[in-house]
């Protein structure tokens, strides 16, 4: 069952050197208990669909499309005071840079039992137990609650951020690349706990990330944009076993394989400018297999087989299949 | 923590030293200077003695007023009976007002803490919320407005500005008296009205100058990111201004109220005494100047030195309370 349904998501930039088509027309479901992630460059529009959903884009960015459907109803009807509601309480939401997202000024328990004063009335001491219960969950020592920011590490505040994010025990819980400011080690744990929590507590969940290793981790499904749009949709298997469009591909070649010592294949040249994008399938000005066709056509996204959603006029065609499976060897 | 205050004592103890040490040059310098212009204390007096006509040898007066004020001893002499005798509480004669300087400065001080405490207190409200009122509605007319009001504020001189307000609001509209009463009481209404004008003079251009630093320390932290994490907590755009912008925008705003308070308004508030006929420090210390009064000049710099480095040394501590990263060892 679908939990979250995005429809025709636009969120455009009204720069003064122009309109720029962050995120054009983009869909996707989010199920019940499921762990989606979304894939793609810096630039692929993926946080700022993440914000759109919140309805957290800041001006010059305007939402001026498309429909986000929580539970059946759409968020995008919602006046602020509504969706103000909907936020930290029902879909919660973790940041990129846990030592920048949180408030340096205040002790890192005012900043989790905010949200509980505001969407559960909770007074100040059930609010206190309460998070001492979440710092303990999260493997923060409970004197800690006075302890600012500043000095935490930086594995500790993205943990103070999940205790802030289900302070009010929320439906959804989209995560924003939460682990690319930490070291490794620092990740593995940071991901137990998100994930651990996860289960417990049957959230859903959006998993922002450009780590492909996380990806076959975590997610169950899978959402690959590129330049604002999507390329490809489909379950974590098939994306890794059978992806159906160039751009992903691309993707899986320039990871390392330490087992088949496989030659990284990196992709040419850089996302384009959203500003003016290319003409039919904005991949094509990278894409090794563009034909004619892709500079003129906008490829729709068709089921290549069950769940499987690609956007390349070649879908599934053998040549591109075959091309590729030669280099990935 | 017991660490922390051990610590704190220390450095306030030493920045008290130093601070000392720097009045004592400050006095030091403002000594000599005062005695390399022409003149002395001694010329006025001496004027209407001479003019009277009744004393034949003006010679023998002034070698007889030099005695009895220790203007004949060499220069370090007076300097040194000039410290001893500040050392027991001290601060000399005034020729001018033929009273002892403390009795002059206890009668007069009132005046201009009045003036300049008003003035901070109408400077700092409003500055700073229309500061952050403009900062919040960025490039709307209001803003705008702000701006252009924020500019004449800063550019109109305060000596013009209060001759302005008397022309307009006592001559033209006889709102107020041209001339500051001192028969009032100070904790009264008319006193109160009688500050209007003045406090308007001074802390219009206080006013003008904060509300600039508050809206673009405000714009600034509207950027951060913990911002748009309070945001997604939910929580009400109120409180994520008043609250979270708020007290980052604060930390710069501070230091410049505090160093405000001890420089420009010293300064501004010597103009406003004048124009207004107050008799606070500024207005004696400026006619002392006239008179060659050395005492009075020399004590009126030295409690603006005091004044201007325990504000500083205030600024410092109040950072440990307001912003928890500083710390002092």
């Amino acid at each position: 069952m679908n939990i979250l349904e995005v429809a025709g998501l636009k969120t455009y930039f009204f720069t003064r050197r122009g309109t720029v088509l962050a995120v054009d027309d983009v869909s996707f479901d989010l199920r019940k208990g499921e762990v989606l992630c979304l894939v793609g460059e810096s630039g692929s529009g993926k946080t700022v669909s993440a914000l759109s959903i919140l309805g957290l884009v800041d001006s010059p960015g305007r939402i001026i499309g498309g429909e986000v459907m929580l539970d059946g109803e759409d968020l995008r009807q919602y006046t602020p005071r509504q969706l103000r509601h909907i936020r930290g309480k029902r879909i919660a939401m973790i940041f990129q840079d846990p030592k920048e997202s949180l408030n340096p000024v205040l002790t890192i328990g005012e900043q989790i039992m905010e949200p509980m004063k505001v969407h559960l009335n909770l007074s100040d001491k059930g609010a206190k137990e309460k998070t001492l219960l979440l710092l303990e969950r999260v493997g923060i020592p409970k004197e800690r609650l006075f302890s600012y920011p500043h000095e935490l590490s930086g594995g500790m505040n993205q943990r103070v951020m999940i205790a802030m994010a289900l302070a009010c025990d929320p439906e959804i819980l989209i995560a924003d690349e939460p682990t690319s400011a930490l070291d490794v080690t620092t990740q593995a744990l940071f991901l137990k706990v998100l994930m651990d929590l996860k289960k417990e507590r049957g959230m859903s969940m959006i998993f922002i990330t450009h780590d492909l290793g996380i990806v076959a981790e975590i997610a169950d499904r899978v959402v690959v944009l590129y330049a604002g749009r999507v390329m490809e949709k489909a379950s974590v298997w098939q994306i890794f076993e059978n992806p159906r469009h160039p751009y992903t591909i691309g993707l899986l070649n320039s990871l390392p394989d330490i087992v088949k010592k496989k030659k990284l294949i990196p992709i040419a040249g850089q996302i384009p400018g959203l500003i003016n994008p290319p003409s039919g399938c904005v991949f094509h000005t990278r894409c090794r297999f563009a034909q004619d066709i892709c500079y003129r056509v906008v490829p729709p996204e068709e089921e290549v087989e069950d769940g499987h959603f690609s956007a390349c006029l070649f879908r599934g065609s053998a040549d591109i299949i075959k091309a590729s499976q030669g280099e990935r060897i | 923590m017991a660490g922390k205050k051990a610590s704190m004592g220390g450095y306030i103890a030493r920045r008290l030293v130093y601070s000392l040490l720097i009045a004592w040059g400050i006095l030091t310098i403002t000594f000599l200077l005062l005695r390399l212009g022409p003149g002395s204390p001694a010329d006025k007096y001496l004027a209407n003695i001479a003019a009277s006509g009744r004393v034949r040898d003006i010679a023998q007066v002034q070698a007889a007023i030099d005695a009895r004020y220790g203007l004949d001893k060499p220069l370090y002499l007076q300097y040194v009976d000039y410290i001893s005798n500040l050392l027991h509480g001290n601060l000399g004669w005034s020729l001018s007002t033929s009273l002892p300087v403390t009795e002059l400065l206890s009668k007069h001080w009132i005046y201009s803490f009045e003036l300049i405490f008003l003035s901070t207190v109408f400077a700092v409200l409003i500055g700073v919320s229309i500061g952050i009122y403009s900062a919040v509605k960025q490039h709307t007319k209001a803003d705008y407005a702000v701006t252009v009001f924020s500019f004449m504020g800063i550019s109109i001189p305060n000596f013009w500005l209060g001759i302005m307000l008397i022309l307009v609001f006592s001559v033209k509209l006889g709102l107020f008296k041209t001339y500051y009463d001192t028969s009032l009481p100070l904790f009264s209404l008319g006193n109160l009205k009688a500050m209007t004008l003045p406090v308007i003079t001074l802390g219009s251009g206080m006013l003008a100058g904060y509300s600039r630093y508050v809206r673009s320390a405000t714009l600034d932290n509207l950027r951060k990111d913990f911002v748009r994490t309070a945001r997604a907590k939910g929580l009400p755009e109120r409180t994520v201004i008043l609250k979270h912008v708020f007290r980052n925008a604060m930390l710069p705003v501070i230091t410049i109220i505090m160093l405000d308070l001890s420089g420009v308004v010293f300064g501004g508030a010597y103009l406003t005494e004048i124009i207004f006929g107050i008799p606070g420090l500024g207005r004696i210390s400026f006619n002392a100047i006239f008179a060659d009064d050395y005492a009075v000049v020399v004590a009126v710099t030295l409690i603006g030195a005091m004044v201007t480095l325990i504000f500083n040394l205030l600024t410092d501590i109040a950072y440990t309370f307001l912003d928890p990263r500083v710390r002092y060892v």
